[in-house]
């Protein structure tokens, strides 16, 4: 049994009719204890469908997290205004608007948060702006990829939207390193009879200045077209799981949101994608050999490649990597000095 | 810990930790105690946008100062600083709890168009 209390409103979650009203009992016994009354009129009755924060949790089928129409048509109607809005808008509307979009983004699908919102934030809080009210009674024009959010966000509220605890089915992509002068992509498993050709490749000189968290991560953008052109049919509601070995692209792609605007794009493409395929894809972060044989990431082979590597070897190198400062009295004492920090007496700690 | 200052010097993996612990016992007495940590940069600064009470006092390289333990390899260090709490006085806020220099001369509009956007009606400001 699961009872959540957000506030003044509560929500109990249970295997059969028995034990959720049992549940239900403790609950309201246990508020009448500490001095809460909850009016009898204004519970729902055990259901498999209920509203609960403004979401509608359906557990029919597979789990599923819903806007409720009402929700969703004021979203889009006010999307919709701001698509067509010509000339300056106040930053306190476009607050409001922003707020409002970011309601729904547990019940999105992946939960596409910054992926399509970083743009209004930076409207909304310019460079310099990052504090006060002040900013918000000014006006700004929303640019081209505020309006490209929009578009996004209309495309997706016109549907009938939700989150689900998990696909329907599953299946694998294998993956391969993108980071180098090389490319490629592998085939689904598990999924049907139909696997992809594998394929590998030399990279067109024109993308060498692009930085390598963007050359990881294009290899999974052209095998997700491949899936699209290839098995777009058998895809509805699956899960499907990327592996990829560099922890920073797997950390960027996770958070769905990149400083920089070639990456970025790169983020709402495949985001699009997984949209349209209506799939779900889970990236998930499995280390290079070599990073497992030196027991650590990137840092160590960044150091294996130094000068000290020569002198102190391996075994030495990382474990000094990740020792912490030995404790020096002069330090603390020239820090404190220096920074007029208050108290003259200090007490140490040292690992 | 208490009422007193504490300089730490944790390995770095651990340090978010360390930091956490000890702002959680920084609040529960925050007039007379204050921390220094010196944390060598081998991690990722996850103590970013922690709090605005931990300060980043200075990035320093071990080869620009004179230590008494040098460690071994030249990984720059971080010192962060949790000071005593000092209380300010409340800024004169005339209206609406929020700041000063928001009341430009068209805020009535600005709050009308924010209005309409959430389906609400402004109240007459005149009465």
């Amino acid at each position: 049994m699961k009872i959540w209390a957000h506030v003044d409103d509560f929500f109990t979650r249970g295997p059969d009719l028995e034990s959720t009203q049992q549940a239900l009992r403790l609950f309201l016994d246990l508020a009448v204890d500490v001095g809460l009354l909850y009016h009898p009129k204004k519970l729902s009755p055990p259901s498999q469908v209920q509203t609960y924060t403004g979401f509608i949790f359906d557990t029919r089928g597979i789990p599923t997290l819903r806007i409720p129409s009402a929700k969703r048509e004021w979203a889009l109607a006010t999307v919709e205004y701001l698509v067509t809005k010509l000339g300056p808008i106040s930053r306190l509307t476009l607050s409001v608007v922003t707020g409002t979009l970011e309601s729904l983004v547990e019940a999105t699908p992946n939960r596409i948060r910054h992926t399509y919102l970083r743009s209004f934030h930076s409207r909304v809080h310019p460079p310099g702006f990052e504090a006060g009210a002040q900013v918000y009674y000014t006006r700004c024009a929303l640019n081209a990829s505020t309006k490209e959010e929009l578009r996004w966000w209309r495309a997706i509220l016109r549907k009938s939207i939700g989150r689900q605890a998990r696909g329907a089915k599953s299946a694998t992509l294998i993956p391969t390193d993108g980071a180098g002068s090389g490319t490629g992509t592998g085939g689904t498993l598990g999924l049907t009879n139909k696997l992809l050709q594998m394929w590998m490749g030399q990279r067109n000189p024109v993308v060498f200045s692009f930085s390598s968290n963007w050359r990881e991560l294009k290899p999974l953008h052209l095998m997700l077209l491949q899936l699209y052109s290839a098995l777009q049919a058998d895809l509805a509601g699956t899960t499907i799981f990327y592996f990829m070995d560099s922890s920073a692209t797997y950390w960027i792609f996770h958070a769905g949101s990149s400083k920089s605007p070639r990456l970025h794009q790169l983020i709402r493409d495949i985001k699009m994608i997984e949209l349209d395929l209506d799939i779900q894809l889970q990236t998930v972060h499995v280390p290079g050999l070599v990073m497992i044989q030196q027991g650590t990431d990137g840092l160590s082979r960044g150091l294996s490649m130094s000068p000290y590597h020569e002198q102190l070897g391996q075994l030495k190198l990382s474990s000094a990597v990740f020792s912490p400062l030995k404790f020096d009295c002069q330090l603390v004492t020239s820090t404190i000095s220096d920074f007029g920090l208050a108290g003259k007496d200090f007490w140490m700690y040292q690992a | 810990m208490f009422h007193r200052l504490t300089a730490w010097f944790p390995p770095p993996e651990i340090a978010q930790q360390a930091l956490i612990f000890s702002f959680e016992t920084w609040v529960e007495s925050p007039w007379n105690t204050s921390f220094l940590f010196f944390i060598a940069q081998s991690v990722s600064h996850t103590w970013t946008g922690l709090s605005r009470h931990i300060q980043e006092l200075a990035m320093i390289k071990p080869t620009d100062i004179p230590l008494s333990f040098p460690p071994l390899l030249p990984i720059p260090f971080t010192i962060l600083y949790i000071a005593p709490y000092t209380l300010v006085p409340p800024l004169h806020r005339p209206r609406k709890q929020v700041d000063k220099g928001a009341y430009a001369t068209d805020y009535p509009e600005h709050e009308k168009e924010a209005d309409d956007m959430r389906g609400l009606s402004t109240p007459d400001t005149k009465e």
